[in-house]
C-alpha cells in the first residue's frame, strides 16, 4: 500500500443545484469521485448554478458557487483555485467549450486533461476555433455513449482507445414503480385518460427530443384511442412555439403542458404515465429514459441517437426511428394496447449507481497511475 | 481491557435480530479482547450486553463478563482497569459486601452498589462500563475523568446502542453512517476528531468525566459530569518539589503494575518513559522494556535505540529493540487504516510499538504519556506565552494581523507556512494562541479544502460546543501556564494521544496503561502547576540519579519516525507536513469503511413494535 495524495479540479457547466442530464451526470461523476479510494480531494468549478445546492455535498469535493457568477468570476475563480489550491493530478473539464481554460489550468499544474462529452455539443467541431484546436490534446475522454464517442472521434481524431464510455446511471432505490397518484393526475386532467409522456427541455435552438414528432402523429391516435393526452414535462423557451403547433393541429384537449417539476415530485410523474415516448435524434445518451424504465413505465426511444444504448439495444424498451410516423405509431398504440403491470425490466440493474461508481471510479484510478508512472519517469 | 457492547430498549423489547447485532459488534471488536466472549440477554428483552475480554486481573472463568454481583441486581460490562480495587474491596468488605471472584469488576458493581455515583471519584483507574441495575431497571454508563477508555453511544429508533469504537457501531449496527460536519471540520482543524462529535453523525461519545443514567420510567436526561479536570489546576498554596513530584509518580507507577499477568514499557529515549520504567523496575525488580526502532535511522542522530538501550541496562530490565523496515511496514499500512477508530493524524508509532510489544507475549505496557501535559514538557508553554507578549506589544495587532494573513494566503501562498503568517492574528487570547499551536489547518485556510456547507455547519456547531465547554472557565485568575495544562489535558491529550492510544494499543490486544494520566496524580500536582515552583522535566531527571549522559543531553525532538515518509513513498512529506498527511487520513477513512448494516432503521421502527423477528435486509 503506498499513500499518494491525488486531487482532481473539475470544471462544469451544471451540476449541484442544476437541472437535467448533464448537471445528472455532472453530480453523479462528483459523487462517484468521493467513492473513489485513489481520490483525495475534487474542487469544482460550476459556470452555472440555477436552484438551491443541495445540502450534503460529498465531503471530498468542494463546490465553488462563486464561480457561477458570470465568466470573469469564472475565470477568477478558477485562478485563485490553481494559486491557493492543493496540487493537482488531473483537470476534468465537463464540457467542450471550457476547454481552453481547462487546458490552461492542466498546464500551470502540470496535471491530466479528461474531456466529459455528453452528445451534440461534441458530435460536431464547435464554434470556437480554440476549443477545436485543444480537443485533440486532451489526454482522455470520457463519453457518455458509443455514439458519442465516435462523432467526437471522427472530428477531432483523438484515438478511440482513448475515451472511456460511460453512460449515465439511475438511482434505482429512488425511481421505483409507484401506483398512479389520483391527486396529481387531477391536478393535470389526466384521470380517465391514456397518457403518454415525454419529459425534457423545450429548446428551440434544438428542438431533438422528438416533441414535434409526436405531436404529429397525436392526431391519428386520437383516432385510435380517443381518450389519450400527451403529457410533456418541462418548460423552455420553445414552448409558445409548441402550443400554437397544438393549437394548429386542433391537439389542445390532448395535450397538456405540465412545466417544470421539481426532482422529487419526477417518480410520482412518471407514475401518470401509460408510455414514455422520446422519438429524439440528438441525445448524446437520455438519462430520462432509464429513469422512466426504472419506474417500470414502458419506454419508447429513438434508434438514431444515443437512446438506443441506453435502452441497450431495446432490452430496456422498445427503439423506433424518429423519422417514420408509422413506426412511431404503431409502437404507441401496441404499447398502450397491453394492460400488464408496472415492471421494471431485469437489465437496467447494469444502470444501477453502484455500477456506475465502479466503473468511474476504475477510469480515475487510472489516470492518477498514468500520473505516478509519469512522475516516476 | 476489553471491549464492551450494548443495546437498551427505550420502549418495546429487543429481540434475535438485536441480539445479533450485539454478536457481531463482539465479533468486530474481537481484537480488544482475544481471551473470551461474553453475552447476556434480559429475559424481558430490555437489555442486551455484550463482552470481548482481555484477561488481566483474576485471569481465571470466575473474572468472566457480563459479570453479575452476588445479589444478582446488577450486571456489568467493564473495559478497563479499577487500580485501587484490593482497597476498595477491604473498604467494601466492612459495609459488609461478599465477593465472591477476585475480579476489580466485582468491586466496581458493589461500589456503585454502596455509595450510587459518588463511588465514581473514589475509583482510580481507567474505565468505561455499561451496567444494568435490574431492581430499579436502570441503565448506567460511565467513562474514567480523562477518557482513557472510550466509550460510544447511538440511538436508532428506540434502541440505543452502546460500543468501546465508534467505527464498529458505523459498521455493525443499523445507523445511517452520515458524516458529522463538526466532526470532519474540526479533523481538519485539531487532526483528530473533537468530543462531543464522533465521525458518525449519528454515533456520539459518553464524554470523558461523565456519567449517564437511563431509565425507561424517567425521562432521557443527560449525561452529567461527575468529574472536571481544569478545576485542578486552580493553585494551591504550597509548591512542588522533586521529592513530592518522585513520591506522587512512585505511587502511581506502583497502582499501575496491578496485573496478574507481565507489565512491560515502553521505552524511549525521552525522559517521561525513563522515569516510569525506572520506577517500575523498583518495585517490580524484574521489568520488561520494548523499544521501536527504525531501520532507516540505524546509526544517525534520530536513532532511539542506543540510548534506551543504555538506560534499561542503567536499571536492569529485560530489553528488546524493534527494528521495522519499510517492507514490513508497507505491509501494515492498510491493516493500520482499518483499525483507524476515527480519524487521526497520530496513532502510527503507538501502532507499530504496541504490534512489537504483543509479539513478545506483552498484554499491558505502561508508556510515558500525558507527562507532558503536566509537566510543562511541550513548546507550548514556551511559545503561548511569548504569543501573547507579542499580540500585546503590537499596537493595533487585529487589523495588521487579519491583512498580514490574507495577502499572504491570497497572493504568496507558500511563501512562508500559514501558521507563520497567521501569527499576528492569533495572538490576541490564548484560546487563538493554543489553536495556532496545534492546529493542522486554520479556518482560513480551508475554504480549499472543505466545502463551504460543511464548514457553515461545522463551525457553527464547534462554536456552539465551545462556548459551552468551560476549560478555562474555573482558571481565569491562574498563570497561563495553568490555563495551557488545562487545554493540554482536557484537548489534546484526550481528543488525540489518550483515544489513539485505546486503538492502536487494542488493535494488537495490548493493554497501554498511563500512569501521568491519573486522577491522583492530577490532584496532587494539578494545584502545583500554577504556584511559583511549578513541577517540571527537571524534577523528572532528578528522579532518575543515575540518568545516562547521553539522555540528559538529548534535546527533545518529538518521536521522528520515517513512518509517515514511507506511508506517502515521498523523499520530504514534512515540506507539506501535517495538512498533507490528514488529507490521506482523510481519504482513507472516507473510502475504507466496511458497513454492514444488519437492517434498515425502518424496520427497527416496524419490527421493534410488533415485536416480530422478520428477515434482515442486507444493504448494499
Amino acid at each position: 500500500m503506498k499513500l499518494t495524495e491525488f486531487n482532481v479540479m473539475m470544471l462544469l457547466t451544471d451540476g449541484f443545484g442544476g437541472f437535467g442530464g448533464i448537471s445528472r451526470f455532472n453530480k453523479d461523476f462528483l459523487m462517484a469521485l468521493d467513492k473513489c479510494g485513489a481520490v483525495t480531494r475534487t474542487l469544482a468549478f460550476p459556470r452555472i448554478i440555477r436552484g438551491a445546492v443541495e445540502e450534503y455535498l460529498p465531503e471530498s469535493l468542494v463546490y465553488f458557487r462563486a464561480a457561477a457568477a458570470g465568466k470573469s468570476q469564472y475565470f477568477w475563480q478558477v485562478a485563485r483555485g490553481l494559486r491557493r489550491g492543493p496540487e493537482i493530478g488531473l483537470v476534468i473539464c465537463g464540457h467542450v467549450h471550457l476547454l481552453p481554460l481547462a487546458y490552461m489550468a492542466a498546464k500551470a499544474k502540470r496535471a491530466r486533461l479528461a474531456l466529459i462529452i455528453h452528445g451534440v455539443e461534441a458530435w460536431r467541431p464547435t464554434r470556437y476555433p480554440l476549443a477545436n484546436a485543444i480537443a485533440p490534446r486532451v489526454d482522455a475522454v470520457v463519453a457518455v455513449s458509443r455514439l458519442s464517442a465516435e462523432r467526437f472521434a471522427n472530428w477531432s481524431s483523438v484515438a478511440q482507445e482513448r475515451i472511456f464510455v460511460l453512460g449515465n446511471c439511475v438511482d434505482l432505490d429512488r425511481f421505483v414503480p409507484v401506483p398512479r397518484d389520483q391527486e396529481l393526475a387531477a391536478r393535470y386532467g389526466l384521470v380517465g385518460h391514456r397518457v403518454i409522456m415525454t419529459l425534457g427541455r423545450l429548446a428551440n435552438r434544438e428542438r431533438y427530443k422528438g416533441f414535434d414528432e409526436v405531436l404529429d402523429v397525436l392526431p391519428s391516435l386520437v383516432q385510435k384511442v380517443p381518450n389519450i393526452k400527451y403529457f410533456i414535462v418541462g418548460d423552455g423557451d420553445d414552448r409558445a412555439r409548441l402550443k400554437a403547433k397544438v393549437k394548429q393541429l386542433n391537439m389542445t384537449p390532448h395535450v397538456v403542458f405540465a412545466g417544470m417539476t421539481s426532482e422529487a415530485e419526477k417518480v410520482a410523474h412518471y407514475g401518470l404515465a401509460d408510455a414514455y415516448v422520446m422519438p429524439s435524434s440528438g441525445e448524446g445518451f437520455g438519462i430520462v429514459l432509464l429513469e422512466a424504465a426504472a419506474c417500470g413505465v414502458p419506454v419508447i426511444g429513438s434508434l438514431a441517437d444515443g437512446s438506443r444504448e441506453a435502452l441497450l439495444d431495446g432490452a430496456l424498451g422498445r427503439l423506433v426511428d424518429p423519422r417514420n410516423p408509422k413506426m412511431l405509431t404503431d409502437t404507441i398504440l401496441n404499447v398502450l394496447a397491453s394492460d400488464a403491470p408496472r415492471r421494471r425490466p431485469e437489465a437496467i440493474a447494469a444502470f444501477g449507481v453502484t455500477e456506475f461508481q465502479a466503473k468511474a471510479c476504475r477510469w480515475t484510478r487510472q489516470q492518477a497511475e498514468a500520473i505516478h508512472d509519469r512522475a516516476a519517469a | 481491557m476489553c471491549g464492551i457492547a450494548a443495546a437498551l430498549a427505550l420502549g418495546g423489547s429487543l429481540d434475535q435480530r438485536h441480539a445479533d447485532v450485539i454478536a457481531r459488534l463482539n465479533q468486530w471488536q474481537a481484537h480488544r479482547g482475544p481471551d473470551g466472549e461474553g453475552l447476556w440477554r434480559a429475559e424481558n428483552g430490555e437489555v442486551i450486553l455484550g463482552h470481548r475480554r482481555l484477561a488481566i486481573i483474576d485471569t481465571g472463568p470466575s473474572g468472566i463478563q457480563p459479570m453479575m454481583d452476588v445479589t444478582g441486581r446488577w450486571i456489568i460490562v467493564l473495559n478497563g482497569e479499577i487500580y485501587n480495587y484490593r482497597a476498595l474491596r477491604r473498604e467494601l468488605e466492612m459495609h459488609g459486601r461478599r465477593f465472591v471472584t477476585n475480579s476489580d469488576t466485582e468491586v466496581l458493581i458493589n461500589a456503585i452498589a454502596q455509595w450510587g455515583e459518588s463511588a465514581l471519584t473514589r475509583l482510580r483507574g481507567m474505565f468505561a462500563f455499561a451496567l444494568w441495575d435490574q431492581r430499579e431497571r436502570e441503565f448506567w454508563l460511565a467513562r474514567d475523568p480523562y477518557g482513557i477508555k472510550p466509550l460510544y453511544m447511538a440511538h436508532t429508533g428506540n434502541v440505543m446502542w452502546v460500543a468501546s469504537q465508534a467505527r464498529a457501531l458505523a459498521e455493525c449496527a443499523p445507523v445511517s453512517g452520515r458524516r458529522d460536519a463538526a466532526a470532519l471540520v474540526g479533523f481538519h482543524v485539531w487532526g483528530s476528531v473533537p468530543e462531543p462529535f464522533s465521525w458518525w453523525a449519528d454515533i456520539c461519545p459518553l464524554r470523558a468525566g461523565h456519567v449517564q443514567r437511563i431509565s425507561p420510567r424517567r425521562a432521557n436526561l443527560p449525561s452529567r459530569q461527575y468529574y472536571s479536570i481544569p478545576e485542578h489546576f486552580v493553585r494551591a498554596a504550597a509548591p512542588s518539589t522533586p521529592e513530592f513530584v518522585r513520591s506522587v509518580l512512585t505511587d502511581s507507577v506502583e497502582h499501575h503494575l496491578v496485573a496478574d499477568t507481565d507489565v512491560g514499557v515502553f521505552l524511549s529515549a525521552g525522559l517521561d518513559s525513563n522515569v516510569i520504567a525506572s520506577l517500575a523496575a523498583t518495585t517490580m525488580g524484574k521489568l520488561k522494556t520494548i523499544t521501536l526502532a527504525f531501520r532507516e535511522y540505524e546509526n544517525t542522530p534520530d536513532d532511539e535505540a542506543p540510548i534506551a538501550e543504555l538506560a534499561a541496562k542503567a536499571i536492569g530490565s529485560e530489553h528488546m529493540t524493534v527494528r521495522i523496515g519499510r517492507d514490513e511496514f508497507d505491509a501494515l499500512l492498510a491493516d493500520f487504516f482499518r483499525k483507524m477508530d476515527q480519524p487521526t493524524i497520530d496513532g502510527l508509532n503507538t501502532y507499530l510499538i504496541s504490534r512489537a510489544a504483543a509479539k513478545q507475549g506483552l498484554k499491558v505496557v505502561l508508556s510515558g504519556l500525558g507527562g507532558d501535559e503536566l509537566l510543562g514538557g511541550y513548546p507550548s508553554f514556551e511559545q503561548i506565552p511569548r504569543l501573547l507578549r507579542l499580540g500585546r506589544a503590537v499596537p493595533g495587532r487585529p487589523r495588521i494581523g487579519r491583512f498580514v494573513e490574507r495577502i499572504s494566503r491570497e497572493f504568496f501562498p507558500g511563501l512562508f507556512s500559514s501558521k507563520l503568517a497567521s501569527v499576528f492574528s492569533h495572538s490576541g487570547n490564548i484560546l487563538d494562541a493554543y489553536l495556532l499551536r496545534r492546529c493542522v489547518y486554520l479556518k482560513e485556510a480551508l475554504d480549499m479544502v472543505l466545502d463551504k456547507n460543511w464548514l457553515d455547519e461545522g463551525f457553527a456547531r464547534l462554536d456552539e460546543a465551545a462556548a459551552q465547554e468551560s476549560v478555562l472557565q474555573s482558571l481565569r485568575d491562574e498563570p497561563v501556564r495553568a490555563q495551557i495544562a488545562a487545554l493540554e489535558s482536557c484537548r489534546y491529550l484526550s481528543n488525540q494521544l489518550l483515544r489513539d492510544a485505546d486503538w492502536a494499543g487494542m488493535a494488537h490486544s495490548v493493554e497501554i496503561r498511563v500512569p501521568f494520566v491519573d486522577r491522583v496524580v492530577l490532584e496532587a500536582l494539578g494545584p502545583t502547576v500554577a504556584s511559583s515552583r511549578p513541577p517540571c522535566k527537571a524534577d523528572l531527571a532528578a528522579v532518575l540519579g543515575h540518568l545516562p549522559a547521553a539522555l540528559r543531553r538529548r534535546r527533545k525532538t518529538g518521536f521522528t519516525t520515517p513512518a509517515r515518509q514511507w506511508a506517502t513513498g515521498e523523499v520530504d512529506p514534512g515540506r507539506r507536513g501535517l495538512e498533507h498527511w490528514s488529507n490521506l487520513v482523510a481519504r482513507a477513512m472516507r473510502t475504507s469503511s466496511a458497513r454492514r448494516i444488519p437492517f434498515s432503521l425502518d424496520r427497527v421502527h416496524e419490527d421493534s413494535d410488533a415485536g416480530a423477528a422478520g428477515p434482515f435486509r442486507e444493504a448494499s
